[in-house]
């Protein structure tokens, strides 16, 4: 669903991501783990087409990225580390904006949004204009915009950064239920309790190198030891 | 004083950074920007001196009537400086990213006010002020004036003249914002409005412009008339007239005068330092807080201004990534307060053009002067043609701001996003530079011809001009700056203004050639040939800055994000 291959990005004299290759098959959370600086982001900026990579390719639902972007681009949905909206639009305008640029059927999406505007229980505040929003209200709305599309690919990077015990919790139990209907997740985070709540498998990048893959669950997901293997291998 | 010498430190230091950037995108832009500047204030130094040369040596334009065309396009200039710098204060001042930062530090506000003031005099008039400064050397190289005088006009004359506007612009926002804290946003923009109509009508009592112009004219006709009686509604208090008054006792070697010109220019700058010291210690953080409060009762996004076909709710049915856009653009345009004053203040400022050029009868026999005034009243609306188009077109790209992931990752082509927006900006600035030229045109009682060969010249410059200003916008796009004024004062901004001026001063003279063929200056058995060939020029010129300027500008816009 998700491939990766032999991708790097040079900055100058600068490698921030050196020779990366991934697959990631329908139906997986996958879990992005490094330090600060390791190359995460600019691994899922190149992912989502925000960046071009100096060399290799990134592909989504078998479009490539560059390739074919429109394909790619219909295929999943995305949220930054700094989901910043258009602050002169309302909550609700910002879904329809970017609902509306996936060519959709009109009233299939104001149901959808609708429908995540009760999820991710933004009513309150979905009529206001977004430059009054906090950050989690800000990270709840680019969530919902990033789905309300139904794509089967979500891209997140850090989706939990701001957000208050409750709507951290809403956002979980959420990509929790759209694993089990099958989409294909993407998530770049530090959270390395989320991680072993919620992902199948992990990679963790230092250095713009992978340097530790784990499918096995089991080895990983009691609590602490992740957080061991972590600091063990960034050291 | 510690404080502000460490602040301006840290900005010139910035300053010099960018400006000794040794990558190729920073130095290309650098290099860029200097030979543009260059060119530019070549072009309007020789430009205007063929022009003063012509009215002094040829026309012989009398002292009093020059002296008194000098003092009101010196008016002119002031008043642009004036606005320019209040608008870009307002941003730099009160709602720039870095002023909470600034004022949290422990530095005296007034120090954080004249960091501000001094950047905002130098970006905002640093255009138009070298464009003045070519213009009154050129002034004193058509009179032979020595070295030491050149060096006199430019440091003793021009630069306090520009730093009076300036600071003048600062010191009123400081008052008008303070007074908005009392009475209202609403209210004191209408008190301002009045205020400027007022003060404008009584100046133009005194001053009467088409007065003078049309005395300009006659003494076309009778070289040498006493233009003496122009003398009395000279406005002795303003800089401007000192200004005029300076150059001309210079000319006439009557140092005294000048001298007691350029002190009262000095003096005046002292005073206006002193008073902008003191506003900064006293109403500067308090005006700011003001500011503030007024932005966070603004009225918002669903407030008075509702338009049904442009919710985003109602579905057209057609094409509804597109729909998307428009309705985008549209409600980020018409709920920035900004943009809806400065609107205004443009479709006033086309009415006062088209309105001051018919007002002035400048129906002129003389073969050269016809082929002059066609000249000058094109470059006049092609001038604010331009302008408006930095303001609008320039910041379109910029405007996507930081929110731009979302489009960038939707299933959209940027050459589709691109090419809305040129057609959007071109269809919006097209329609009144059309409606501008043609209504203009009948004050010069030229053939009919003429009309159509200025239209099509008018809608070259539009085509090349929106295309150079939107290509141009994204190579030097800021999608941090959420402030339209701001990145149309930029430094690319700039630049970009000029190069439009050498395009607008190419087409015009394009346009000269066949005017001049049917005006019978230049002989030529077939003047619609001419004038086809002109326009095919034009046209060409068009092609070539759209094409360069797209390449350019979809270039930039798919650069990493």
């Amino acid at each position: 669903m998700i491939e990766l291959r032999n991708v790097t990005k040079r900055f100058g004299s600068f490698v921030a991501v050196d020779d990366v290759s991934l697959t990631i098959p329908a139906g997986e959370f996958f879990g992005f783990l490094g330090p600060n600086g390791a190359g995460k982001t600019t691994t899922i900026k190149m992912l989502t087409g925000l960046f071009r990579p100096t060399s290799g390719s990134c592909s989504v639902n078998g479009f490539d990225v560059q390739v074919s972007p429109v394909g790619a681009k219909k295929s999943f949905g995305y949220v930054p580390d700094q989901p910043h909206l258009y602050d002169r639009l309302t909550g609700r305008e910002f879904l329809f904006f970017v609902g509306g640029l996936y060519k959709p059927d009109g009233e299939v999406l104001r149901t959808r949004i609708e429908q995540y505007a009760q999820l991710f229980e933004m009513e309150p505040f979905l009529d206001k204009p977004a430059e009054e929003y906090s950050q989690g209200m800000r990270q709840r709305v680019a969530l919902a915009a990033a789905l309300v599309h139904d794509p089967p690919v979500l891209i997140i990077d850090e989706p939990l950064l701001g957000l208050d015990p409750r709507s951290a919790w809403l956002v979980k139990t959420t990509l929790k239920e759209l694993t089990k209907k099958g989409l294909t997740i993407f998530m770049s985070t530090h959270l390395l309790r989320v991680v072993e709540e919620l992902c199948d498998r992990i990679v963790i990048i230092k250095g713009g190198r992978i340097i530790y893959e784990d499918t096995a669950k089991a080895s990983w997901a009691e609590h602490g030891l992740l957080e061991q293997t972590f600091l063990q291998i960034t050291r | 004083m510690r404080a502000l010498l460490q602040l301006l430190n840290v900005r010139s230091m910035i300053l010099i950074k960018g400006l000794t950037d040794a990558r190729w995108h920073t130095m290309s832009k650098n290099i860029s920007s200097v030979v543009i500047f260059g060119s530019v204030a070549i072009g309007t130094f020789v430009l205007i001196r063929i022009f003063a040369a012509y009215i002094v040596h040829q026309v012989h334009v009398d002292a009093g009537t020059l002296h008194q065309f000098v003092s009101f396009v010196l008016f002119s200039f002031f008043l642009a400086v004036n606005m320019v710098s209040l608008l870009v204060s307002y941003a730099t001042l009160y709602t720039a990213d870095d002023v909470p930062f600034l004022l949290a530090l422990p530095v005296p506000h007034s120090a954080v006010f004249g960091v501000r003031m001094v950047e905002n005099i130098i970006t905002s008039g640093a255009t138009l002020t070298l464009l003045g400064m070519a213009g009154v050397l050129a002034y004193g190289s058509v009179f032979h004036l020595g070295f030491w005088h050149h060096l006199l006009i430019m440091f003793g004359v021009f630069l306090p003249f520009v730093l009076i506007a300036g600071m003048m612009a600062v010191i009123t926002l400081t008052g008008l914002i303070l007074l908005a804290g009392r009475i209202g946003a609403r209210w004191m923009i209408a008190l301002a409005i009045l205020a400027y109509i007022g003060g404008t009508y009584l100046l133009l009592q005194r001053m009467d412009p088409f007065l003078m112009v049309q005395s300009t004219m006659s003494a076309q006709f009778q070289t040498g008339v006493d233009a003496g009686g122009l003398e009395s509604v000279a406005l002795a208090w303003l800089p401007s007239e000192w200004v005029a008054r300076a150059l001309s006792a210079m000319v006439q070697q009557r140092p005294a005068d000048v001298w007691t010109n350029v002190l009262l220019l000095t003096g005046l700058l002292a005073s206006l330092t002193l008073g902008a010291v003191l506003v900064g210690r006293r109403w500067y953080y308090a005006s700011w807080l003001a500011a503030t409060e007024m932005r966070m009762r603004r009225v918002g996004p669903a407030g008075w201004f509702r338009l049904r076909i442009m919710e985003f709710g109602r579905f057209w049915g057609y094409r509804p990534h597109l729909e998307a856009i428009l309705k985008r653009d549209f409600w980020i345009f018409f709920r920035d307060p900004m943009q809806r004053v400065h609107s205004l203040m443009m479709i006033a400022l086309v009415c006062a053009v088209v309105f001051s050029i018919r007002s002035v009868d400048v129906a002129v026999t003389r073969p050269l002067s016809q082929v002059l005034s066609f000249v000058t009243v094109f470059i006049f609306v092609g001038f604010v043609v331009s302008s408006i188009i930095l303001r609008f077109v320039f910041p379109a790209v910029s405007l996507e701001g930081d929110a731009f992931w979302a489009v960038r990752t939707a299933p959209i082509t940027l050459s589709r996003l691109y090419w809305l927006k040129f057609i959007m900006a071109l269809v919006l600035v097209l329609v009144p530079a059309e409606a501008m030229i043609l209504a203009t045109l009948p004050a010069l009682r030229v053939p009919a011809p003429l009309h159509a060969l200025a239209a099509a010249g008018m809608a070259g410059v539009v085509v090349a001009l929106v295309s150079l200003n939107l290509g141009s916008g994204a190579y030097y796009a800021t999608l941090k700056e959420k402030n339209p004024v701001k990145v149309a004062s930029s430094q690319g901004a700039s630049v970009t203004f000029l190069a439009s001026l050498l395009i607008l001063l190419v087409v015009a003279g394009i346009l000269a050639l066949p005017v001049a063929v049917t005006a019978g200056v230049l002989r030529q058995r077939a003047p619609y040939v001419v004038m086809g060939v002109a326009v095919g020029g034009i046209t060409l010129i068009a092609c070539a800055v759209t094409i360069l300027s797209h390449r350019l500008g979809l270039r930039s816009l798919r650069k990493d994000f």
